[in-house]
């Protein structure tokens, strides 16, 4: 092995042993462990079918079985494939890091132990493939793993190679200075006659496949296409590629996977005999995904333009005011509600139209608008994360602010129920504008059975802030308690545990919800009982008004609540080392 | 103005800082200076209450930052090395922002001498994103400026400012201090360390090697008379590389 070869090799080792030791060490610490074990549960209840063996009595369909699904498979292939030459990047399907950038370009080394090190590399996206697909193609015949295994590893190993050749292509003719049509002449030419050949083939094929169509068997039809000799000369490198991975039988496997073989050779010769000079594509792509990643550790996405902020900061008054006005600033920037104020705009002015004479048109707009405020209340927290989902990232510089934790953490959640309620109040102003042009016309009367029960809305409008700000305070109490499991900023986590603490975090979100609502709950629903069973033995029809009084009670001990959690997160953040948080995100 | 007492760090078993204690007064420029590692970060983290000590004691004008942090902290700006600003803020609106959490109502007329000051006029509607490192650093150090803090920390403050940055930064802390406020100041720029401290904090491994000012400190190590900063350091912090 020459000497740069040997240097590769273990820099290819080096890196896959360190990462699985990472990996295997933040699965030592606790919270880890048992994102993991969730995760690890989960894939196995998936691929393992436990979902369906346990509550059916019918196997589950096949996935991958019959002829079909190879001819659907080998399509999608040359539709992936004719889009990568038409519409791939001038840049090169290799992804290099910065540090291969800084190290390895300026290195003696070649430009093939280059593209080898990152095939080395790939192969543990691909080996995890393999074994998904293995999985996921188990029952659909009876050929062994091995053999499988191996046909499916060849198969994403040549479309990966295929990738970087098409992309050297790409490369070398934008390096020759072509650009637009003419670097894409090659490949439009190939793709056009590749269609002209598919279209030869449905009219050489349409004899057959006119009474499955007529049948509506679609899958008769698309399999009648497919045995058109037109179509198989177009289809066939996919089918090559894909035949053994489908063999129903070792024999057949054996026939087939020559060919697949073959076909990686090509693949790796043509790769690596391209001679393109990638280099500087490359290292623009590297800087350019860097700058990206940093600026998602930089913790948040950066808006386009600044534009005119939510309202104008005064200089006097209270701190927290100032962190309230920097998340709805941030809403504004970064969420562009401008053209979410247009469309709840033009869905008033057009519902108010459409719903003049209409009361079913009305009923149907005010389910909308609950449905939406609803939704605002129950996930709403998720999608706006200004808030500590956010800046838990930057807990170094909030340290370093004169405000009290309980302070800064009611500041947090307070902008985040700002922003939700006053979108439940546009929804709100949606349907009440409904009910009203309703109320003026001729269809009045169908509001009456609403009119009858207004109690439970008024009561539903009363509790709504106090539920939307225990979730939004849930959702904060997460990304403080459990930084390294919440997706703080913008950036993704990977990984068995990422799978399980992202379970983990929306199912315990939403049962630490339902637990915070309990108690108001309960306190409320007494409140209603007591005042409705009162009413009922004076004889009083008004059974719904206590509703009111219990909602009310469910708000203030919901603030109870709130005051409690605030004080405590923002011990918790008080006590929080930075370093600790930026240590359950690395 | 700034008192810090027995100050010490640990992490599980690994202690950072060990039994600090030095006192900064008002119009005085301490500069904290060690090899890497020493724990000059995580003393000046400590004393800007982004870490908490295991032991021993801060305060600012007065106001124990474990008892009254905020009290402590409205007193104080700490301008980190690496610049930590909201990229959804533009370069005044910072300003503005960090005026009205620090209470600083008066901040009005501030914030165009300092914009002027530290030559970000032409930027003051810009974002983060559309400013260089240096720019934004000089964004951090506008930040840190703008409530007139009695107490300023600054960790490695000249980095990624151009030649010109640098001296307009030196006579803006240079004007800090002559206006009465006590600076920290921690760079590995002993030239400017020479230039600007007044008096000297050497640490090492979390420990105080030597404290005082530069007479004051070869005094006690005859040794070291007539030598230059760079090698008292390396004296001192036990690198015994001899100077070309």
């Amino acid at each position: 092995m020459s000497t740069t070869g040997g240097a590769l090799t273990y820099l290819a080792v080096r890196s896959f042993v360190n990462r699985v030791r990472v990996q295997f060490r933040r699965v030592k610490t606790p919270r880890y462990a048992i994102a993991f074990l969730f995760g690890a549960y989960y894939l196995w209840f998936v691929f393992s079918g436990g979902g369906y063996s346990r509550y059916r009595t019918t196997p589950p369909p096949m996935i991958g079985t019959g002829d079909l699904w190879p001819v659907l498979y080998e399509t999608l292939l040359a539709i992936s494939a004719m889009y990568t030459w038409l519409f791939g990047a001038a840049e090169p399907a290799i992804a290099f890091t910065p540090a291969d950038v800084q190290m390895l370009f300026p290195a003696p080394v070649s430009r093939q132990s280059l593209v080898r090190l990152k095939l080395a590399q790939v192969q543990i996206a691909i080996l995890f493939s393999v074994l998904l697909w293995l999985v996921l193609l188990q029952r659909t015949s009876p050929l062994p793993a091995l053999p499988r295994a191996f046909a499916l590893w060849v198969l994403f190993t040549t479309l990966y190679l295929h990738r970087v050749g098409a992309s050297f292509v790409k490369v070398s003719a934008a390096q020759r200075g072509l650009s637009g049509v003419r670097r894409n002449l090659i490949p439009i030419a190939v793709a056009a006659l590749a269609i002209g050949t598919m279209v030869w083939g449905v009219v050489d094929a349409w004899p057959q496949m006119q009474p499955a169509l007529a049948a509506h068997a679609f899958d008769r039809a698309l399999l009648a296409l497919r045995d058109s000799p037109q179509v198989r000369v177009v289809v066939w490198p996919f089918h090559a590629l894909v035949a053994p991975a489908f063999a129903p039988t070792f024999a057949r496997w054996l026939s087939t996977i020559g060919w697949a073989l073959l076909l990686l050779a090509l693949c790796y010769v043509w790769v690596m005999r391209a001679g393109v000079g990638f280099e500087e594509a490359a290292m623009q792509r590297a800087e350019r995904v860097a700058a990206q990643q940093a600026r998602q550790r930089g913790r948040t996405l950066a808006p386009v333009r600044a534009g005119r902020p939510a309202f104008v900061l005064k200089l006097a008054g209270h701190p927290t005011g100032a962190i309230v006005w920097k998340n709805v600033t941030a809403f504004k920037r970064l969420f562009s509600p401008r053209q979410g104020v247009v469309f709840v705009i033009a869905t008033i002015a057009l519902a108010t139209l459409w719903m003049r004479d209409s009361s079913t048109g009305a009923g149907l707009l005010v389910g909308i608008a609950g449905g939406g405020i609803a939704w605002l209340a129950l996930f709403g927290a998720i999608a706006v994360r200004v808030d500590l989902q956010q800046d838990m990232l930057r807990l170094q510089l909030l340290r370093t602010y004169p405000l009290s934790g309980a302070a800064l953490v009611g500041a947090e959640i307070g902008a985040s129920v700002a922003i939700l309620c006053a979108f439940q109040g546009l929804l709100l102003a949606v349907a009440l504008i409904a009910v009203l042009v309703t109320l003026f016309s001729s269809n009045s009367a169908a509001l009456g059975p609403a009119f009858e029960s207004w109690p439970k809305y008024a009561a539903a409008l009363i509790a709504l802030p106090a539920v939307t700000a225990l979730r939004v305070a849930v959702a904060n109490g997460w990304a403080v308690l459990f930084p390294g499991w919440v997706q703080l900023g913008p950036a993704r986590n990977a990984g068995i545990e990422a799978i399980g603490a992202n379970m983990l975090t929306v199912f315990g979100s939403m049962l630490a919800h339902l637990l915070l609502m309990l108690i108001p709950g309960l306190i409320a629903a007494a409140v209603y009982f007591g005042a409705a069973s009162a009413l009922l033995s004076r004889g009083s029809s008004h059974v719904l008004w206590p509703l009111i009084p219990a909602a009310m009670m469910f708000v203030a001990t919901a603030l109870g609540e709130l005051w409690l959690i605030v004080r405590w997160l923002g011990g918790v953040v008080t006590r929080t080392d930075p370093s600790a948080v930026d240590t359950a995100l690395a | 103005m700034i008192a810090v007492r027995g100050l010490t760090k640990r992490y599980g078993e690994f202690t950072a800082v060990r039994d600090l204690s030095f006192g900064v007064a008002p119009g005085e420029v301490l500069g904290l200076v060690g090899p890497n590692g020493a724990g000059k970060t995580t003393t000046l983290r400590a004393l800007a209450g982004i870490i908490t000590p295991s032991a021993g004691s801060i305060s600012i004008g007065g106001f124990d930052m474990a008892r009254q942090p905020e009290r402590a902290k409205a007193l104080l700006a700490f301008i980190p090395d690496e610049p930590q600003l909201f990229d959804y803020l533009t370069v005044e609106e910072h300003l503005r922002f960090t005026a009205r959490l620090y209470g600083a109502a008066d901040a009005a007329e501030r914030i165009p001498e300092l914009l002027g000051e530290l030559e970000l006029n032409d930027k003051r509607a810009a974002l983060p994103s559309e400013l260089s490192r240096g720019m934004r650093q000089k964004l951090a150090i506008a930040c840190g400026l703008v409530h007139a803090p009695s107490a300023l920390i600054l960790d490695e403050p000249l980095t990624g400012l151009d030649p010109a940055g640098i001296r307009r930064m030196r006579g803006t802390i240079a004007a800090r201090a002559k206006a009465g406020v006590a600076v920290l100041l921690s760079s590995h720029l002993l030239h400017l360390v020479e230039e600007l401290c007044t008096r000297l904090l050497v640490i090492q491994k979390g420990q105080t090697v030597a404290i005082g000012t530069i007479p004051e400190i070869v005094a006690g190590r005859p040794q070291l008379a007539g030598q230059g900063l760079e090698d008292i350091f390396l004296a001192l912090t036990g690198d015994g590389t001899p100077s070309p």
